[in-house]
């Protein structure tokens, strides 16, 4: 009765596995040069560990909030895309398809205007 | 619920303005800053006077009714605040170029927030589903609030906003808290599906909304967090129209922000939460049992209305700072608006009787108010410059005989804040003190009495601050140079007030005639004041059989999220249904 979720089983098995051999690939293979920079926070710019009033840039924020509006596309394409057959079953692809590029339209404006006026640019 | 594409005509000017608002910010953000970008103002009036003609063109050649399975409805009343907001909005646009480049903020995204607000604003007032509402409220109060701080570089201009954003969006979480109850308690956000659920359970005597009690006297048989829910919603608005324990972010805001912006804010958000307000109440809680019970909105605005006349004036009378003394003005004349609200809520949204009247009184006052509260604001934006501002009323002294014309429409505009004939204020004031004697009178209530002799003995108060500025305006001493800013543009603007002011204060019976027929095919509850579920009057709207038994099948049961529809097809999205 589980044989629908034997291809999860099979992703997670393969995932799992993945991931194991290219850490212990590079923890054998990989040159291994220690130095402070490598012991901190990957990538994500702050430290997780600090005092309260430390200050980092308001340029995070736009970036941020442009990442938000974005991101929000996203989630709006995806119920659409899933929905999207049924529609056209009622009749209605033309209007959602049209709908839809109206949404993208917007969400370009948007991008244009936020490049224009500089916010991408991180000087 | 399925879209038909008839509905999309419903649209049209929603659609006009986006257009607007994205044409006038792709042209700003295009333009190069060497050139002068008045122009762009000139793009974002053509934009609004194109909606107010796309609205007069829904108003003659598309029937009024609901679209969208009665999200938004299309109707004399949505017409009639659309064209407000519009109006509103042109006459703002038209202020503000001069004073921004004065205050070096002239950037397109100004006139841009001010049309999509104005969207915000005409969602406001087409919806019928309390998530419209809040929709419409976001889109509005999040524009409102840039437009709060648009001197970036003004601290006084970023305070403002901060108080106004915070409190703000405290109110609309409330708001937001207060549908979840009604959610839960109705089983449905649709205005209409909460007034069915509603009437159900008052006629039916299953108690269905409610939690068992012992109390068998209980006046309602409502859920008590169904009034919870109610009192969130008021609660919300309350704070947007700025009623008076909801008043604390008004002088504040109004000092701190844009002159131009100020008069916008003043009016057309006043006017977009009122118009939110008659729906809300009108249609979702028009029902009897939330009204007139001791528990029902008609008591509580009442009070509201009370001491939000006496604390706007009273505080008005105190300030030293005209741009203050505007700001408790504007909140007094919420509560004379209200007063038109709770006489309406007392003789009955569908009785046919004088409800209508009440609220179409509303609706009239709303008119004469915003022109003259916009083109005060307007008029202070015009006098003093970056270097010399005019806030206090002794910078206004002797400006009245150095500046003729200008001083004769703050003169015309504080007449008829103050409700003197024959401006505009006049009118509004008597016809909404008027329908709140005939609801007394109807009713046979004589608290209204007290109402409006409160009222009228608040607003002779309130002549004192409002000729304040007529007197500083033609008897004290000029203490210095004053400079205008000369706008053509601002000048033209203020002149239109004045005149439409002049206008219906002389000839006000089509002005009238339009606010009462913007309520005459407004689609409210039904009220019954003789058996339940008896249709008092033609012509409304009454849900059909299977939807009032839908929704009644879904309220039966306290948790309708759990709750099945036994009826409903697999491709209906209907918001009764979850």
């Amino acid at each position: 009765m589980y044989e629908q979720y034997y291809p999860i089983a099979l992703v997670f098995g393969f995932a799992g596995a993945l991931v194991t051999f290219i850490v212990l690939l590079s923890t054998f293979v990989g040159p291994t040069k220690v130095n402070r920079g490598k012991y901190k926070t990957f990538e994500c710019g702050s430290d997780p560990v600090h005092d309260v009033r430390q200050r980092f840039s308001v340029k995070f924020y736009v970036v941020a909030i442009i990442f938000i509006l974005f991101d929000i596309e996203t989630v709006f394409l995806y119920p659409w895309a899933v929905l999207y057959k049924e529609f056209s079953m009622a009749g209605l692809a033309a209007m959602m398809f049209v709908e839809m590029l109206l949404f993208l339209l917007v969400l370009g404006v948007g991008l244009v205007y936020v490049w224009k006026r500089g916010a991408l640019e991180w000087d | 619920m399925l879209i038909k594409s008839t509905d999309l005509i419903a649209l049209l000017p929603f659609f006009v303005a986006l257009v607007a608002a994205t044409v006038v910010i792709l042209v700003d953000v295009f333009h190069r800053t060497d050139k002068p970008r008045a122009y762009v103002a000139h793009i974002a009036t053509a934009g609004m006077v194109l909606t107010l003609a796309s609205v007069w063109y829904m108003h003659g050649n598309v029937e009024a009714g609901p679209a969208f399975g009665k999200l938004i409805y299309h109707d004399g009343f949505s017409t009639f605040l659309n064209a407000l907001f519009v109006l509103a909005a042109i006459l703002t646009i038209m202020v503000s170029p001069r004073y921004l480049r004065e205050h070096g903020a002239e950037r397109g995204e100004y006139y841009a927030l001010i049309i999509l607000a104005t969207t915000g604003m005409m969602l406001m007032a087409a919806a019928g589903d309390l998530l419209m509402v809040f929709l419409g409220l976001e889109i509005m109060s999040i524009a409102i609030y840039v437009l709060v701080g648009f001197f970036r570089a003004d601290g006084k201009s970023a305070e403002a906003a901060t108080k106004y954003f915070f409190l703000g969006a405290f109110a609309s979480a409330i708001f937001l808290y207060g549908m979840a109850l009604i959610y839960g308690t109705t089983g449905g956000t649709s205005l209409e599906g909460i007034a069915a659920a509603v009437r159900a359970s008052a006629s039916s005597g299953d108690n269905v909304l409610v939690h068992m009690t012992d109390d068998v006297n209980a006046t309602s048989t409502l859920d008590p967090l169904f009034y919870i829910g109610c009192l969130m919603l008021l609660v919300g608005m309350a704070f947007k129209v700025a009623l008076v324990p909801f008043h604390m972010w008004t002088p504040d805001a109004y000092t701190g922000a844009p002159s131009s912006t100020v008069g916008f804010m003043a009016t057309a958000v006043k006017a977009a939460a009122f118009a939110a307000l008659i729906r809300l109440l009108f249609i979702g809680l028009g029902v009897e049992a939330t009204r007139i019970d001791s528990q029902g909105w008609v008591k509580m605005l009442f009070y509201l209305s009370i001491i939000t006349i006496i604390v706007g004036n009273l505080m008005a009378i105190v300030q030293t700072n005209v741009k203050r003394m505007l700001a408790y003005s504007s909140i007094a004349h919420a509560g004379y608006a209200t007063i038109g609200l709770v006489a309406a809520g007392y003789t009955g949204a569908g009785a046919g009787i004088s409800g209508y009247a009440g609220a179409s009184s509303v609706l009239f006052y709303l008119l004469t108010y915003t022109f003259a509260t916009l083109g005060a604001f307007g008029v202070l934006s015009y006098l003093g410059n970056r270097h010399r501002e005019v806030t206090t009323y002794d910078d206004l002294s002797g400006l009245g005989y150095k500046y003729p014309a200008i001083g004769f429409i703050l003169v015309v505009f504080m007449l008829s804040s103050a409700g003197i004939p024959p401006t505009a204020g006049f009118v509004g004031k008597f016809h909404v003190f008027r329908t709140a004697i005939v609801a007394g009178e109807i009713s046979g209530d004589n608290s209204f009495i007290w109402l409006v002799a409160i009222a009228f003995m608040a607003s002779v108060a309130g002549a004192y601050y409002y000729l304040r500025v007529v007197v500083h305006l033609y008897m004290k001493e000029s203490n210095g140079e004053v400079p205008v800013l000369r706008s053509k543009l601002t000048g033209f603007a203020l002149a239109i007030s004045a005149f439409f002011t002049l206008l219906i204060g002389v000839y006000p019976t089509p002005f009238i005639e339009i606010a009462s027929d913007a309520m005459k095919d407004f689609q409210g509850v039904e009220v019954a004041y003789g058996p339940q579920g008896e249709t008092r009057a033609a012509g409304l709207n009454v849900l059909p059989e299977e939807d009032a038994a839908k929704v009644e099948a879904n309220t039966i049961r306290i948790d309708p999220i759990v709750a099945p529809m036994p009826d409903q097809a697999p491709e209906s999205h209907d918001g009764h249904g979850h």
